[in-house]
């Protein structure tokens, strides 16, 4: 891990109060794996934020990484007010990543909210692995929804709920995932959600409130999906030092997410 | 460029400039950005006997100036110390002090007699004024023929220099005189301070255990007062702690009366702040020309 200070290549406001930062990268750091972070430093405030990686990629040679995030403090406001040319103060990659499997071929994803952030990254990333990509996005409110042309081209399916109504299905991304899984599994009726390939050994991937993340796991795991999900909990440090940033098991284990986190395994948190 | 080493009472540093107990791990894990054999010393995470998990719900929350912890002293214990952190540590060429905790006098023996042996250990700072943790801490602190007891027991079992670190929250200057007449080598002062905080959409506690430690910036002034009585009033070498962020902070320390200072804090929020600190601190000592570290008390 490094500490390093980064140019603004590019900040976009988007709807729904998020902000879409790209920093150019550089090279004597460590290339970012889908669902690590960063913590990146603010004017104003004390502590740095911890933000995932909303995506790396490389332009005429040169690396950007870029975070996605939405503005609901001090820190994050600060962060939005950075231009383009400014530098940012982050160090990172930090923490375990979501893993990528060679021998598997299908990957269920649940996004709610922000939780679209480190799986972005991931859905690029396991569509250069050829995975069959079925993402389920959930938002709040219809402008939330960040991507949509991106992730269409992606992804084999993108199923949207928005508790609004104004795109996709109204409602919660969980009832629309429990009812597509349950239907697949249960009745195992053509033409399913998946096609005969798809249907061997999928991976599913959560990130989102952790309520959500809970019900998708009842879900997943019910059915013996390996389900993998990404949790955050407030950090001072991010090297592993202040055991702030702490989640307790189903079990009453715990974990700090920036050493044994952010991605666990479903079934061994929820001791399913 | 030239080195300020200082003396208190028996312990040597080659600067001034220590990083405080429970910012730092063990050491090791600030080597990915800089070298920190720079460091006029190192203070590990506090050790207790057995293993400690630390407290459920919340730990950290950053406040205008600072943040509360309520960490709950989570550490691997003396066993995970010396098999799991000790041959970690061994090439960190700098002073390395081991933090001490207890939740009663014997176990803070317990804990010294397992160390007095090491030779990587340079020395030892007992914490007897943890806000966070229900035995020991804080209520050992308040008893002060106990703590008493405690030094001298200390005293005479471990031959290499000896800290004890102080809290606002305690009776620090009679505490910092039972040091003197005990033969301690300095004192750290101060610990994080007691601290309240209120989540009022649930109307509960913000930590599980109510309270928590305050540390960073806003906490220096008070900082700053009890090194000052303390250093004026006492005559033990103190050691300054609290929201040091800038060498400026450090230099109020000295002036005020601290021999050394801690970085706590600081380290959180930037990973190389003690180095930056440090570089600075040297900088400016040099441009002053001030030749030794007593010329700045006021």
């Amino acid at each position: 891990m490094k500490q390093n200070n980064l140019k603004v290549a590019h900040i976009r406001h988007l709807k729904g109060d998020y902000v879409h930062l790209t920093l150019t990268y550089d090279e004597s750091m460590e290339i970012p794996k889908p669902g690590q972070f960063f913590m990146l430093k603010t004017e104003t405030t004390l502590i740095a934020r911890p933000i995932s990686v909303h995506n790396f990629f490389y332009v005429l040679k040169k690396g950007y990484v870029e975070f996605l995030f939405k503005v609901v403090g001090e820190g994050t406001y600060d962060l939005s007010k950075k231009t383009k040319g400014d530098t940012i103060t982050l160090w990172g990659p930090i923490g375990n990543h979501f893993p990528v499997f060679e021998d598997r071929k299908t990957a269920l994803l649940v996004a709610g909210g922000r939780g679209i952030a480190p799986l972005f990254y991931l859905t690029t990333t396991l569509f250069e692995k050829g995975y069959d990509i079925y993402l389920f996005y959930g938002v709040k409110e219809s402008e939330e929804l960040v991507h949509l042309l991106r992730l269409k081209n992606l992804c084999k399916k993108l199923f949207i709920t928005t508790e609004d109504g104004k795109k996709g299905k109204k409602g919660f991304i969980t009832s629309l995932f429990s009812d597509s899984i349950s239907q697949y599994f249960d009745t195992r009726e053509q033409p399913s959600l998946f096609d005969e390939r798809s249907a061997q050994s999928p991976v599913c991937y959560v990130c989102g409130p952790d309520i959500m993340i809970e019900r998708v796991c009842e879900i997943s795991l019910k059915h013996d999906i390996e389900t993998y999900i990404s949790l955050e909990a407030r950090m001072a440090c991010g090297t592993g030092v202040c055991l702030g940033c702490t989640v307790e098991t189903a079990g009453g284990r715990i974990y700090h997410i920036c050493k044994e986190g952010p991605i666990f395994n479903a079934k061994e948190f929820y001791c399913l | 460029m030239k080195d300020f080493n200082v003396n208190l009472s028996n312990l040597s540093l080659k600067n001034p400039i220590m990083v405080a107990s429970g910012t730092f791990g063990f050491g090791f894990e600030y080597r990915d950005f800089y070298d920190t054999s720079i460091l006029g010393a190192i203070v590990s995470k506090g050790i207790s006997l057995g293993p400690k998990q630390g407290n459920y719900g919340n730990r950290i929350l950053e406040i205008k100036g600072g943040i509360i912890n309520s960490i709950g002293l989570e550490n691997p214990g003396i066993d995970g110390f010396v098999s799991d952190i000790l041959p970690r540590i061994e090439d960190i060429e700098t002073t390395y002090i081991v933090n001490v905790l207890g939740s009663d006098s014997e176990e803070y023996i317990n804990v010294v007699s397992r160390l007095k042996d090491i030779p990587r250990v340079d020395g030892i700072e007992v914490n007897i004024s943890c806000p966070n943790v229900k035995s020991g801490g804080l209520s050992f602190g308040r008893d002060l023929n106990q703590t008493r007891e405690l030094a001298r027991s200390i005293r005479e079992i471990f031959p290499k220099p000896i800290i004890f670190k102080l809290s606002a929250d305690l009776p620090y200057i009679e505490l910092a005189k039972i040091m003197r007449d005990e033969g301690i080598d300095a004192v750290t002062c101060i610990n994080t301070i007691q601290s309240l905080a209120i989540d009022i959409d649930r109307k509960e506690f913000y930590f599980k255990n109510i309270y928590g430690g305050l540390s960073g910036p806003a906490m220096k002034p008070v900082a700053l007062r009890v090194v000052y009585q303390v250093s004026k009033e006492v005559g033990i070498p103190v050691i300054g702690c609290g929201g040091i962020m800038s060498y400026r902070d450090v230099i109020e320390f000295l002036m005020a009366g601290a021999t050394a200072v801690q970085i706590g804090t600081a380290n959180f929020c930037k990973p190389d702040s003690a180095y930056r600190i440090l570089e600075d601190t040297l900088l400016y000592l040099q441009r002053k020309r001030i030749s030794s570290l007593e010329e700045l008390r006021i």
